[in-house]
């Protein structure tokens, strides 16, 4: 039953939202989003694990905004984009004797950067009017890092490595035709999307000796607003 | 004469009329305009530095004693400001401080506050100057004088038994050095009554050179401070005064070295209650994220890695030549 209404649901959002015609070519995108990140630093070792002994083992989010530039606009459209974000754990510094956690506060923080190529399949939209736009994209990821005790820097660096995407948004000018085309008018931004993606990263200076690890535990997702533009 | 022109005519002496009776009010109010540009505005309020007089400051103790702990003064400092017009003002002009026990006598019309004069039905009434009438060359400049406050206390008929009572600061600025022209009128409150209880529940926790506090206080404690004494150390060390004390921290210890520490906890007044039951606890040294890391064997070194730039630079070279093509 579930799956008809929505079915229904979406043929209703398709039939009433006119899509954007094949001329109209876009600039490029602006995505803004968040996900639950844990690096997997403690995956080097065997039986310690430095980074939950102070941070503990939830996560903490990690912000990323997006920004691309339209390269190729055909059968969907192709873009390379750059990627940042932040991301800020805090916890306690241990006791040099016992290990023990003590009152003093030390954190671990990282700038991701990111040169992003992305692939969205936007003629879902664009030319049936079906308010889905799925893309997949891949990324070289340098993320910029530092630790902190006290609120004083005491080492810092930079970690290297790749990552690939496969998300999916949800086209909102089908919610409102009217309100989008104004907006389109008025801002110039084509549509307006919520989107929800899936990253597989590698970020450990590519297998390097001399690293540690800052991928993602698992798989990293994120959700936000995409808007093209 | 057609209608047009009798209209213009009864505009002509409606305009006229109007003009009249403007010229006639702005006659009468003259009298009234020339009293308020020759009215000097003389009154004045005397901020003090503290809107209490704790017991210790009262009772003149030595600040020797008191000030490691509360960080406080035993003067109490005045600063007023008496507004003189050029009519009213003259160089020959002096301040006159006193303190009362009630507030003193006030002009009903000109509200003109005499300090050394009772309010009328008044009985009892208390003021002494806290010092000898000063001269108050600079016009419209504030004054800033201090006193110790056991003799304000005292001036004001007052002693350290009476708590809750106010004090009434009353400055005149005496015209020729005799009349009171001007003033300024400000409060100061005994407080003589320390928290009813001392803080409980005190926990410490260390951290590198410095241990962290956190207790209980009742409800009329509004700030805290700690004290840490060692047997190797000849002076104790005191925290930061803090309005919750889970932000007290005392600082500069030595660690490994332990310190025996009692909290604190001051009313508005910072009348301090007496000290917690005492805890022991030495600080420790401690490790970071990044350290704590090294010392477990972790591999990163730190700094910009080189692996991969060169794959960045590669990829960009590319875009690069990608664009370049007709």
């Amino acid at each position: 039953m579930k799956p008809a209404i929505a079915a229904l649901a979406a043929v209703a959002l398709a039939a009433a939202a006119p899509a954007r015609g094949a001329d109209t070519k876009p600039w490029g995108s602006l995505q803004l989003g968040a996900g639950p990140y844990s690096p997997n630093i403690d995956s080097e070792f065997a039986s310690a694990s430095p980074y939950r002994d102070v941070f503990g083992g939830s996560p903490a989010a990690m912000f990323r905004l997006q920004l691309s530039r339209a390269l190729w606009t055909g059968s969907g459209t192709l873009e390379l984009g750059f990627r940042t974000g932040f991301f800020s754990k805090s916890g306690h510094a241990v006791s040099s004797i016992d290990g023990s956690q003590t009152a003093d506060r030390t954190s671990f923080n990282v700038v991701p950067t990111s040169i992003v190529v992305t692939y969205r399949a936007d003629q879902l939209w664009d030319r049936l009017g079906i308010p889905l736009t799925p893309y997949a994209s891949v990324a070289f990821e340098r993320y910029n890092w530092w630790v902190t005790k006290q609120d004083k820097w005491t080492e810092s660096g930079a970690t290297n490595g790749y990552s690939g995407t496969l998300g999916m948004a949800l086209v909102l000018n089908a919610v409102d035709p009217s309100a989008a085309r104004e907006i389109e008018h008025e801002v110039g931004i084509h549509a307006t999307s919520l989107y929800f993606d899936v990253t597989w990263a590698k970020v450990n200076d590519f297998g390097s000796k001399k690293s540690w690890d800052l991928s993602e535990n698992r798989l990293f997702w994120s959700t936000g607003l995409l808007l093209v533009f | 004469m057609d209608r047009r022109e009798d209209r213009l005519l009864v505009k002509s002496i409606d305009r006229w009329t109007r003009m009249r009776t403007v010229a006639l009010l702005l006659l009468l109010a003259a009298p009234a305009l020339v009293v308020a540009q020759t009215t000097p505005t003389t009154e004045g309020t005397i901020n003090t530095s503290g809107s209490y007089i704790n017991l210790a400051q009262c009772n003149g103790t030595d600040p020797a004693t008191v000030e490691p702990l509360l960080g406080l003064s035993n003067d109490l400092g005045l600063r007023w400001l008496v507004k003189m017009d050029g009519t009213a003002f003259d160089t020959s002009g002096k301040f006159q401080p006193w303190a009362a026990n009630q507030q003193p006598s006030t002009n009903g019309t000109s509200g003109l506050v005499t300090c050394s004069q009772p309010p009328s039905g008044a009985t009892g009434f208390v003021s002494n100057s806290l010092e000898a009438a000063f001269d108050a060359p600079l016009q419209n400049t504030a004054s800033t004088h201090s006193y110790a406050m056991r003799d304000v206390v005292t001036k004001a008929g007052f002693d350290c038994s009476q708590d809750g009572k106010t004090i009434y600061l009353c400055a005149n600025w005496l015209q020729n050095g005799t009349t009171p022209h001007g003033w300024a009128t400000g409060t100061v409150t005994l407080d003589l009554t320390p928290p009813a209880s001392a803080p409980t529940n005190l926990h410490l926790t260390a951290g590198d050179g410095v241990l962290h506090v956190n207790c209980d206080g009742n409800s009329d404690i509004v700030s805290f401070k700690a004290k840490a004494t060692a047997a190797e150390e000849s002076q104790p060390h005191y925290s930061n005064k803090a309005s919750s004390c889970g932000d007290v921290v005392i600082t500069g210890l030595v660690n490994s070295r332990t310190y025996t520490v009692v909290v604190y906890g001051m009313d508005v007044a910072d009348n301090p209650s007496g000290p917690s039951a005492s805890q022991d606890m030495a600080p420790v040294p401690t490790d970071d994220f990044w350290t704590h890391y090294k010392d477990a064997g972790g591999r990163e070194q730190g700094g910009c890695s080189t692996s991969g730039a060169a794959g960045l630079l590669g990829l960009l070279s590319l875009l690069a030549l990608r664009r370049r093509r007709p």
